[in-house]
């Protein structure tokens, strides 16, 4: 698909967090300052090929609508199903799969400083971030009685603002993904009306906690539990900080840069 | 709470001799079976909780507080004096602890103690449990030997002896810490801001148990920082905390109900390490085993 003049546009606009800046606050910072208007609603178009009920991650075609000269623009959201707990499922099937994504890029070339014992760690946690993703997969499938698997989105992430080709840039990359995945689920989970599913995702959490406590000491001996992660507010001292599905579009955007991150149908309260 | 005690009713053997605890007569019809066991005597009515928590000052009322999130925050309460006792000591033991992870070490301790302060008070902030009109228990004289203070053997080696057995100790208990917060979410539901401070909080100790692993980590590069079918074996008294953690399943909600995602059968050609199967989800610590495992030290 063409990239849309808006859509270039997005391209154009500043990345956070480049290869050497992951302070995560610095960064959810910049993101609050005043950004442009948010981009008018697009009809949606299905992604060719998958039926209505699979995954539920859906791109948007091109608009009718807008009175802006534009050609085209795409937008991802979470579906307007009526039962919003598959929503919150379809925003963490993405957040899974961008990090399998960008796992599995970084273990299809390694940089060479990368030793072996931290390979391994790489593929452990792409494997854990498959499992998590198949395991959602699984669950949409079933509530959305899919019988067949569903086609595997391969959302078009762009990694080309990390530096991946250092040991220093790849545990950057990963930190910032992890903290960030570690945020968007305490900040979304508790949404969750299901309990077995607020369970299930939490053990997730968990996982991703322990992701991130990795990466960040493999980069930063002693930065597991660092201040950028943990709440600043004085009720909330000692906890993880955890971050708006809005604060989390932001932070993630620059790895999407086709597409629009619309979180307007995930539950807020 | 005394651990002990409450233990001794709960189990059907005969345990320690001590005094059951007085049932607490306010409140509705009493929960049957061992719940109504675990109400702690001469406390205010937990309902007060939910109206004066200092997260819940400028938020609207929440409804279905239970008897039970006093009991859960009074064992979260508990681990986090242990945790908090533990790093204090071993800070203060002289040349137990290595220069490089003296800061660790710091950072481990201060942010157990914002947990205590969180429940119960600091100077500035009430806590947890005043501000709902409880008390909260005084801090337990802990022994980190097992032996309950000399009453029996030592259940493992001195843990101020050498870094590596305080490492023996601290990295099995962080790693239960982090379970025994998974635990509680499920009686903390009903409460929306204490739900999302404990979910929170459980983040934090899944972190540190992750850098306790990593502070461990030695030859073979074991074990991982996440609970793994390749860890060693934890000394037998902490077998609780590794206990139920490989499953090879999860519970999902279904279309008529709850069903499980069995992982043989998600991945059948196995593009995925076995391994990773069980290490993918971090497991709850049930109620039962976590007072058992915090009563080892009292």
């Amino acid at each position: 698909m063409q990239p849309s003049a808006r859509a270039e546009y997005l391209c154009r606009r500043p990345r956070l967090g480049g290869p050497a800046d992951f302070s995560l606050m610095t960064d959810l910072t910049s993101s609050l300052l005043p950004v442009p208007a948010p981009l008018p609603r697009r009809s949606f178009l299905r992604v060719a090929g998958a039926s209505a009920a699979t995954v539920g991650l859906v791109l948007a075609g091109c608009g009718k609508t807008d009175p802006q000269p534009v050609a085209a623009s795409t937008t991802l959201s979470f579906g307007t199903d009526a039962d919003t707990d598959r929503r919150v499922l379809n925003y963490l099937l993405f957040l899974k799969e961008l990090e399998f994504a960008f796992y599995d890029k970084v273990i299809a070339a390694f940089p060479a400083d990368l030793s072996a014992a931290e390979q391994a760690y790489f593929r452990d946690l792409r494997d854990h971030e498959q499992i998590h993703q198949q395991v959602l997969n699984n669950v949409l499938q079933v509530l959305n009685k899919v019988t067949t698997a569903p086609v595997q989105s391969a959302l078009p992430f762009d990694f080309s603002t990390f530096t991946l080709t250092t040991r220093a840039g790849v545990l950057a990359a990963a930190a910032k993904l992890e903290d960030t995945a570690a945020g968007a689920f305490l900040g979304i989970i508790p949404r969750l009306l299901n309990n077995t599913l607020f369970t299930l995702t939490a053990k997730m959490a968990s996982v991703e906690a322990r992701h991130a406590a990795l990466v960040r000491d493999l980069l930063t001996p002693g930065s597991f539990a660092g201040p950028d992660v943990l709440d600043a507010a004085p009720l909330q001292a000692g906890q993880a900080l955890a971050l708006t599905p809005t604060q989390v579009a932001a932070a993630l955007a620059p790895f999407l840069p086709t597409l629009t991150i619309n979180i307007d149908s995930l539950p807020t309260a | 709470m005394n651990l002990l005690s409450l233990l001794d009713k709960l189990s059907a053997a005969s345990g320690p001799a001590s005094t059951p605890p007085a049932v607490v007569a306010a409140g509705p019809a009493p929960y049957v079976g061992r719940r109504a066991l675990l109400r702690t005597a001469g406390q205010v009515g937990v309902r007060a909780l939910a109206t004066a928590l200092p997260l819940a000052a400028a938020l609207p009322a929440v409804a279905g507080v239970s008897e039970t999130t006093f009991d859960s925050l009074t064992l979260l309460l508990t681990l986090a004096d242990l945790q908090a006792a533990l790093y204090t000591r071993a800070l203060a033991t002289p040349g137990l602890v290595p220069a490089a992870a003296r800061p660790d070490l710091a950072r481990i301790q201060e942010l157990h103690g914002l947990q205590t302060g969180f429940l119960r008070g600091t100077d500035t902030l009430p806590g947890l449990f005043k501000a709902a009109g409880a008390v909260a228990p005084a801090v337990p004289t802990f022994d980190f030997s097992g032996s309950h203070q000399g009453a029996g053997p030592a259940q493992f080696a001195d843990p101020f002896g050498s870094f590596d057995d305080f490492l023996q100790l601290a990295q099995p208990l962080a790693d239960a810490a982090a379970r025994i917060y998974l635990g509680q979410l499920a009686t903390l539901r009903s409460n929306t801001p204490l739900l999302e401070a404990t979910v929170r909080r459980q983040a934090v100790e899944a972190r540190l148990a992750a850098h306790l692993r990593t502070l461990r980590r030695g030859a073979g590069a074991l074990p991982k920082s996440w609970p793994s079918p390749t860890d060693p074996a934890a000394p037998a008294a902490l077998a609780s905390t590794q206990a139920g953690e490989s499953s090879l399943r999860q519970l999902v909600p279904g279309v008529t109900g709850l069903r499980y995602v069995d992982f043989n059968a998600l991945f059948p050609n196995t593009p995925v390490q076995t391994t990773a199967l069980a290490e993918a989800f971090d497991e709850p610590l049930p109620l039962e085993q976590a007072a058992a495992l915090l009563a080892l030290f009292q």
